[in-house]
């Protein structure tokens, strides 16, 4: 980054010279290496293979469908119908939760992921052996607006999660392998971790009619990310390969319906009540369309996704466990 | 004695403007936590030009009639032991050895000592003709915009250029090490950014040049160009703090330490030759505390001779102060020939709650609390865009940073109220600006691609923003259906994030220019504002 040459070079005139700068050259991360999109993705898949991974395979639903419940026991139910926490983090993992708090907007305005649908992940990922829980995001508001005025911060911060602020110059250039997305600078924090849990809210858009998880990626993205506007459904499925999350939970106990994915005043939310679940992003991603009226045809980003081999958008074929924690109780 | 209460004083008072300073920015909340702005408040320098050019000020300038009045009672002692420029110049100037004889004509009272009160008649002057440019000299404000803008900047790049340097070395057990101290020092002493200001180079080197000053003569701002000091020189002069030695000019023995120790040249000997000057005293009790015998300060009492000598108590010099109102009163009206029709600027965005231009510029002092506060960086200091007569008053420059929608905190800081304080409610009602589309350069319609970007991040609900369907043609001939963004002007308040995300990164296809500004009822669009855009 430009930035950061500009105050090496400012140091190298205070004399740290040419040596410094040479060390500088180095990185800890090294961009995983990857010649086609689908092989791309880093280790955090290799977590979600592991030995939780296998057990979940045997009876565990693909698809969970949580409604009328709190967030949290939304949250509860859902990872419970896949197999548990247990299944996605293994002990001693680093894992990544990754919200989109992009907007200085309050919960009720549904334009950020609802705080205690973080705190609740971040907490059973804890109660799985994670090593350390991260929640991050790229936010569009000013960063520390967002954070405090979402009310994931505090959450998170409240069930034991580190809650970092990116920085532009703790990133490192990896190859994405994408079709339109090549090389693109990562934030580090984002990338050193063993897990990722997705954890999007379900929002309007006007480019991609909705926003939902495997557009979250966006917010692991640094530098001048609204370039991928010029394809936007391929930027996302290029995005969602290389960011395979272990599961994908997308909120909708409030969703937005319209003026997004900003939104600003209640008349937009809809209390939806729901939260869906998944090991397979292109099915949570069609199940969130459709609480839009979208259907598995009508979004581009799920056939592309498909055609990926992301996942599939026939939510029917998957083993599925819908949950209605009202009529329940 | 006093020397000795002095320092601690002086190092505690300087390490508040620090903190103050660092403080100045979003804590969490939507109100800033900190009296940030306490020593403008207390500045009477800026409290008095204020006066003369709005002929109005904030409450909160009642303390530093406390300062003027306590200037009676202990002369300039707000130079030595309050003022954070004066505190930065004395450690300067102790730095710096020179030969006993070069030490001694070094602290030895020169003619150009009066200047600064030519500085502060001209100032004052040009206030009075409303030409605000007391900030711009002023101890206090030159200090906040320097260490704010331009040298504590300047620290940062070179201490976050450290901790990258020790990040990219990639290595393990320095990054254990490194990374945390780097997120404490971000939580604390730094910017959550690294800032970056326009101008920062100028006002850099102005600060530089002061600081250096004192490799010269010690505390040569202080002695020969202050104007705050020049005013409280002025209030000392009738004030009754005396020095003198106990048993008159017999009882001392003309050994001149006293003088040597003297930042200020106010010739505290009491030798012949010398002569008190209360208005060049900073009280620091250097003096004082080198004399062995008994020098002391007092006020007014019978034993303690009248200030005299070869120079005027005061020593104004009729034709210096003469001179800086003669250039006062020229220098007011030349500045405003420029722009003496008023046309609207385009590109001069001024924060939410900027007063009118003519009344703005006679409130701002250019202290740069608003710049320093603004969340995203976006107000910058102006270089021409306001002429000369607004050099360094806060523009924003959306493509830098933009305004936050839900952020107050600007007004906030603002010591003048040139920038009103308003509330969220009101300030999001409050029009800076009016952002208008570049056909030529957006894509949906210049290369028939689809972007929407500007209509995502647009703020306001409904967005003012829309997005109309329409055919455009692309590079490849192929005519599609593109969604076009179209500003509602009614609803638009200038904020710029648009003009900020547009993926055309150089020059923006959506720009903010200053029309539909509330502020300025002159610079308007629409024919029923708050109607909507009619289509008769």
């Amino acid at each position: 980054m430009a930035e950061r040459f500009h105050r090496r070079h400012i140091l190298g005139l205070l004399g740290c010279g040419a040596a410094a700068a040479t060390v500088g050259g180095y990185r800890l991360i090294s961009p995983p290496e990857s010649t086609a999109s689908q092989a791309a993705a880093p280790s955090a898949t290799g977590w979600s293979a592991g030995e939780g991974a296998s057990q979940a395979a045997e009876g565990a639903a693909k698809l969970a469908i949580v409604r009328n419940g709190s967030p949290a026991a939304m949250v509860d139910a859902a990872l419970g119908a896949l197999g548990g926490m247990g299944a996605f983090v293994s002990s001693g993992a680093k894992v990544l939760v990754k919200p989109n708090m992009g907007w200085d907007r309050t919960p009720e305005l549904a334009a950020n992921t609802n705080p205690e649908v973080v705190a609740r992940v971040v907490e059973l990922a804890l109660e799985a052996g994670a090593k350390r829980v991260t929640v991050m995001d790229y936010t569009c508001n000013d960063a520390r607006r967002c954070y405090t005025n979402s009310g994931i911060q505090a959450a998170a911060e409240a069930a034991g999660a580190r809650v970092l602020h990116v920085d532009s110059d703790r990133v490192t250039s990896v190859n994405i392998g994408g079709e339109v997305i090549k090389d693109w600078d990562v934030f580090d924090e984002m990338l050193d971790v063993d897990v990722r849990i997705n954890v999007p809210i379900a929002k309007h858009h006007s480019l991609a009619r909705v926003t939902l998880g495997m557009k979250n990626w966006m917010g692991c993205t640094a530098g001048h990310r609204p370039r991928m506007h010029q394809n936007i459904n391929t930027s996302i499925v290029d995005l969602a390969a290389y960011f395979r999350p272990a599961v994908t939970l997308i909120d909708a106990y409030r969703i937005l319906t319209a003026n997004g994915p900003s939104g600003g005043r209640a008349a937009d939310v809809r209390q939806a009540n729901t939260l869906c679940a998944s090991t397979d992003p292109v099915a949570a991603d069609t199940f969130g369309a459709s609480l839009f009226g979208i259907g598995p045809d009508d979004l581009r980003s799920l056939s592309l996704g498909e055609a990926r081999g992301l996942g599939t958008r026939d939510l029917a074929s998957l083993p599925t466990r819908e949950i209605d924690l009202g009529s329940g109780a | 004695m006093l020397r000795r209460l002095r320092r601690p004083v002086q190092a505690l008072s300087l390490v508040a403007f620090l903190t103050l300073l660092v403080l100045t920015r979003y804590g969490g909340s939507d109100e800033i936590a900190y009296p940030v702005r306490l020593f403008l408040d207390i500045d009477p320098l800026v409290m008095l030009g204020s006066l003369l050019s709005a002929r109005a000020v904030p409450v909160a300038f009642l303390f530093s009639l406390g300062v003027l009045a306590a200037g009676l009672v202990v002369g300039r002692a707000f130079c030595g032991w309050i003022c954070p420029l004066g505190a930065v110049n004395q450690l300067m100037g102790r730095w710096v050895q020179r030969s006993p004889v070069k030490q001694r004509a070094a602290h030895r009272a020169t003619p150009a000592q009066r200047i600064k009160y030519g500085v502060l008649a001209g100032l004052l002057a040009a206030s009075a003709m409303g030409l605000q440019w007391v900030g711009l000299l002023d101890p206090i404000s030159l200090s906040i915009r320097s260490f704010g803008l331009a040298l504590g900047p300047g620290a940062e790049l070179v201490i976050r250029g450290g901790f990258d340097l020790l990040y990219d070395t990639g290595w393990e057990p320095v990054r254990a090490v490194s990374e945390p101290v780097y997120r404490l020092a971000k939580r604390s002493v730094l910017s959550f950014e690294q800032p970056a200001f326009r101008q920062a180079d100028l006002i850099g080197l102005l600060a530089v040049a002061v600081l250096a000053a004192n490799l010269f003569r010690p505390r040569f701002w202080c002695r020969v160009l202050c104007p705050l000091g020049a005013l409280l020189g002025v209030v000392a002069r009738f004030g009754s703090l005396r020095l003198g030695m106990e048993g008159g000019q017999d009882a001392c023995d003309g050994c001149g330490r006293c003088q040597l120790k003297c930042p200020g040249a106010a010739e505290p000997r009491e030798a012949p030759g010398g002569g008190w000057k209360p208005a060049e005293c900073y009280v620091c009790g250097n003096c004082t505390a080198t004399c062995e015998r008994q020098l002391r300060f007092g006020w007014a009492r019978p034993r303690v001779r009248e200030p005299e000598g070869e120079m005027a108590p005061v020593d104004a010099g009729r034709r210096t102060v003469l001179a800086g109102v003669g250039a006062g009163l020229v220098t007011a009206p030349l500045l405003r020939v420029p722009r003496i029709r008023g046309l609207p600027e385009p590109l001069l965005i001024r924060p939410p709650g900027a007063l009118r231009e003519p009344e703005f510029l006679a409130r701002c002092v250019r202290c740069g609390e608003c710049m320093k506060v603004c969340l995203t960086g976006g107000l910058q200091p102006t270089a021409f865009e306001a002429g000369l007569e607004g050099l360094w008053t806060p523009v924003l420059v959306p493509r830098i940073g933009y305004c936050e929608f839900n952020c107050t905190l600007c007004g906030q800081v603002c010591p003048t109220q040139a920038i009103e304080e308003l509330t969220v409610e009101r300030k999001q009602q409050v029009h800076i600006g009016l952002a208008f589309v570049d056909p030529e350069r957006c894509l949906p319609l210049a290369l028939g691609s689809p972007c929407i970007v500007c209509e995502e991040h647009c703020p306001t609900s409904p967005k003012a923003i829309k997005l109309a369907e329409v055919d455009a043609a692309g590079v490849d001939g192929i005519v599609r259906r593109v969604q076009r963004p179209v500003v509602d002007p009614d609803l638009c308040v200038g904020c710029g994030i648009c003009e900020k995300v547009c993926p055309v990164v150089d020059k923006a296809a959506i720009r903010v220019t200053s029309i539909g500004e509330t502020r300025d009822p002159d610079n308007q669009l629409l024919l029923d504002p708050g109607g909507g855009y009619g289509y008769g």
